[in-house]
């Protein structure tokens, strides 16, 4: 835990300056979450600041301060869904805006602003959300959580309300389409001419 | 598949690193107040409407249940004839079709 219990429950009676340092202490960990979440750096803050106004409203019906951290996490999660289907619905009125040489043209674009360092991030980035496409954005949270957040099964069983048998299919299930994907790549990767 | 599985964790490792946690900007205290403001607005205004919209039903049912009660209990008419007479009228019609039906029978014969 990043604040005792004792700050959790003043901020859950309604001390305003307990909550302002419940937000301080946990706010690089929600904006790194949501940014590996979402992957759009520029959305990351305004997320963030959604999470904590969530949690605000929402912090008098935590059952106990024990339990503020999965549901910190669960708080996290919704808002990056809720940010995901939104986005998703967006980009399709977008792109049936745009024609063809503007998005080849937007593309080039973006890569000229990109120095090298980014490059590699978006590289990585891709490659990821390449392997990722294949899995519902529920599917791809919950590994993301598992894989790259460190979350055990204990807590995400915390965090989803969920047994641990049935997280432990899913992610299974998950991994093995990732890693499907992940060997198909592979393959063409081999077999593409130099 | 083992050495797979070794290159995806890689690959996942290698993701955390790409997308470190930013830091928060000097605007995200202020913005998160700014919306928790608007919210609470936004929640005492409807707050406020429902509340007024709850008034004026309970003002409404309070009104129809007045008028529905005024009129049960609003006196019905008077009877100013007794039973026997009540009845008599009641089948003054069945007594004169009887009498024509007697006389069509015997005017045959």
């Amino acid at each position: 835990m990043l604040v005792d219990f004792a700050e959790i429950e003043r901020a859950r009676s309604g001390d305003d300056a307990a909550f302002g340092r419940v937000v301080a202490a946990y706010r690089k960990r929600v904006l790194g979450t949501i940014a590996r979440l979402i992957g759009q750096p520029d959305d990351v803050e305004d997320v963030g600041q959604e999470v904590f106004v969530r949690v605000y409203y929402s912090l008098r019906r935590l059952r106990t301060p024990e339990v503020f951290e999965p549901w910190l996490y669960r708080m996290t999660v919704n808002a990056a869904y809720d940010y995901l289907r939104r986005r998703k619905r967006r980009a399709e009125r977008r792109m049936s805006d745009l024609s063809d040489q503007q998005m080849i043209t937007a593309d080039a674009s973006l890569g000229m602003v990109q120095d090298v360092e980014e490059r590699h991030r978006t590289g990585v980035r891709e490659r990821l959300d390449e392997l990722l496409t294949g899995v519902s954005d529920e599917d791809r949270i919950l590994l993301l959580l598992k894989e790259v957040e460190g979350l055990s099964l204990k807590e995400l069983e915390e965090v989803y309300h969920v047994n641990a048998n049935a997280l432990k299919v899913r992610l299974f299930r998950a991994r093995q389409r990732v890693l499907k994907a992940f060997a198909a790549i592979k393959r063409t990767d081999v077999t593409k001419p130099v | 598949m083992k050495d797979l599985e070794k290159e995806l964790d890689e690959l996942f490792r290698a993701w955390r690193e790409a997308v470190p946690g930013p830091d928060a900007s000097a605007q995200f205290m202020p913005g998160m107040w700014e919306k928790i403001e608007a919210r609470r607005t936004l929640v005492f205004r409807v707050r406020h409407l429902a509340r007024a919209f709850l008034g004026a039903t309970a003002v409404l049912c309070t009104l129809m249940a007045g008028v529905f009660l005024l009129e049960a209990n609003r006196p019905g008419p008077v009877p100013t004839e007794s039973y026997l007479d009540s009845l008599a009228y009641a089948h003054a019609n069945e007594s004169m079709l009887d009498a024509m039906h007697v006389e069509a029978v015997e005017g045959r014969r």
